[in-house]
């Protein structure tokens, strides 16, 4: 078939080469969808303008596949798909809608404080739901939900016997809706890392 | 002229949104000027098995149908997944599409996705890594492979090469054929300020098996290739010089979002087919004010 190169005997990239080759995507991947810093030699302009290109592109996307989602929070729906990129990765495939559905799930725990969320996870924690009654958990249970003060997460974590235990667990500092990680000044720096605060309800 | 995908003519992206306009385009042809010859699909969003009737309808009326695929990430650093092969292989064989097409991009890497076709950095080894690739693609596919280069608003460092000489190689060491996506050079060649002419004169435009015309918008200084905009004079401009250079063997309008009227979509294709046989003439009577621009 005319389109197998016969002439062409160079041999195929090395395992090693690849590996090397991939962890230099998954660092601009992760500048551009997971808000980490800007590999060496990039524009940061350019990667701002293109990681802003992909959070429209998601915006359109789930808008497109869940237009009454869209429609049902109108003029805030842009403002919280913004902030629900910044901490959810574009779904398997980044599809549309799967995407719009994590969205929806987000949207209903945006809306809470953390003590309603923690009280969420503590049920999430101590029963089994779904259908039926709620019933008390047998073996131990891990749940984990956003902390709205700052890029957290709270953590629930249960024992039989022993109880339940929630973290608060900061990240990294709050930050308010403000520049991406590869504008930040240099020269500044960084404030210490958050204490883990734990209490037993 | 004869080529591997056959002459194709002038094509559209078929979308759902987009269907009955497309059906009726085809029902209602009555200027063999800018009759369509085919549309191309994205693979992604149809299921291979089952495809919507409407694409059975057209290939009935003599259309080719071309499955557009989005998500081999043949720019990659893993190797094309079986599944998405498969997947692909059935639509073109359900569809007895003349040829495929993908792009020379990744849009995974390290378990996360771009959602999005992300550019690969012109070196060696990133053309060694595509090479291997596309050539699994190529063995897994019944029919012959199109690649089309993106549009990318970010260059990566350390270029050991230019685009077309990338092109150039890669479709010289796999036997693959060009997909010219002409808003993409338009773009890349105005966000990063290379000639677009040049450009052309340096791929293999004997290996060109179609090409795209899309909308686009400029923002803040940037051009953005959006397929959501109508087309600009500078995008069918670059459409004639390459019609001066090449005949080329399909011409296609991708649209993808925010569909105008059909009046201004039928308007977009017949300004593409002018612009086509604008530049057909210039080849034709090459002394006549021709390739001066």
């Amino acid at each position: 078939m005319h389109q197998r190169a016969a002439t062409d005997t160079r041999t195929g990239p090395e395992e090693r080469e690849r590996v090397a080759y991939g962890g230099l995507q998954a660092a601009l991947l992760r500048t551009l969808v997971a808000d980490a810093p800007l590999p060496e030699g990039f524009a940061p302009t350019r990667v701002r303008a293109l990681a802003d290109a992909l959070e429209r592109k998601r915006l359109r996307g789930a808008a497109k596949a869940w237009p009454g989602l869209a429609s049902s929070l109108g003029e805030r729906f842009a403002e919280l798909f913004a902030d629900y990129t910044r901490h959810c990765l574009p779904p398997a495939d980044a599809d549309p809608v799967a995407d719009g559905i994590a969205f929806a799930t987000w949207v209903r725990t945006a809306t809470l404080d953390d003590r309603a969320r923690q009280e969420l996870l503590l049920v999430r924690a101590r029963y089994v739901t779904g259908s039926g009654r709620a019933r008390l958990r047998r073996g131990p249970a891990v749940a984990a939900t956003r902390s709205l003060s700052g890029r957290g997460v709270l953590l629930v974590v249960g024992f039989p016997d022993v109880g339940v235990k929630t973290f608060a667990l900061h990240l990294r500092p709050p930050t308010s809706r403000g520049p991406k990680v590869w504008n930040r000044s240099p020269g500044v720096a960084s404030p210490p890392p958050r204490r883990v605060s734990r209490f037993r309800l | 002229m004869s080529r591997d995908g056959g002459e194709l003519g002038l094509g559209i992206g078929w979308r759902g949104e987009i269907a009955g306009f497309i059906a009726d385009l085809v029902a209602n042809a009555e200027s063999d000027r800018w009759r369509l010859g085919f549309v191309e699909v994205v693979a992604e969003h149809v299921d291979p098995r089952s495809p919507p009737p409407d694409l059975d309808a057209l290939r009935r009326q003599g259309l080719a149908v071309v499955p557009h695929g989005i998500s081999l990430s043949l720019g990659g650093s893993e190797r094309p997944e079986r599944a998405r092969l498969e997947r692909l292989r059935t639509l073109a064989e359900r569809l007895e599409s003349p040829l495929v097409s993908e792009h020379i991009a990744f849009v995974r890497a390290g378990g996360l996705e771009a959602g999005h076709l992300l550019p690969v950095p012109r070196t060696r080894t990133a053309l060694d890594v595509l090479v291997a690739n596309v050539r699994e693609a190529q063995a897994a596919l019944p029919v012959p492979l199109a690649l089309e280069h993106v549009a990318a608003l970010i260059e990566w460092p350390g270029a050991e090469m230019n685009e077309a000489d990338f092109i150039s190689e890669l479709l010289g060491r796999t036997g693959a054929l060009l997909l010219l996506d002409v808003a993409n050079l338009y773009a890349n060649a105005r966000n990063h300020r290379f000639d677009a002419l040049a450009w052309l004169d340096r791929v293999p435009l004997e290996r060109l098996a179609y090409v795209h015309v899309g909308g686009g918008v400029e923002r803040d200084g940037l051009y953005h290739d959006t397929h959501a905009h109508p087309v600009v004079e500078g995008v069918l401009h670059l459409v004639e010089q390459l019609c001066s250079r090449t005949e080329p063997p399909g011409v296609l309008l991708e649209r993808d979002d925010r569909f105008p009227s059909r009046s201004e979509l039928a308007a977009e294709l017949v300004a593409i087919a002018t612009t086509v046989g604008r530049g057909a003439d210039r080849r034709a009577a090459p002394d006549a004010s021709a390739r001066r621009d």
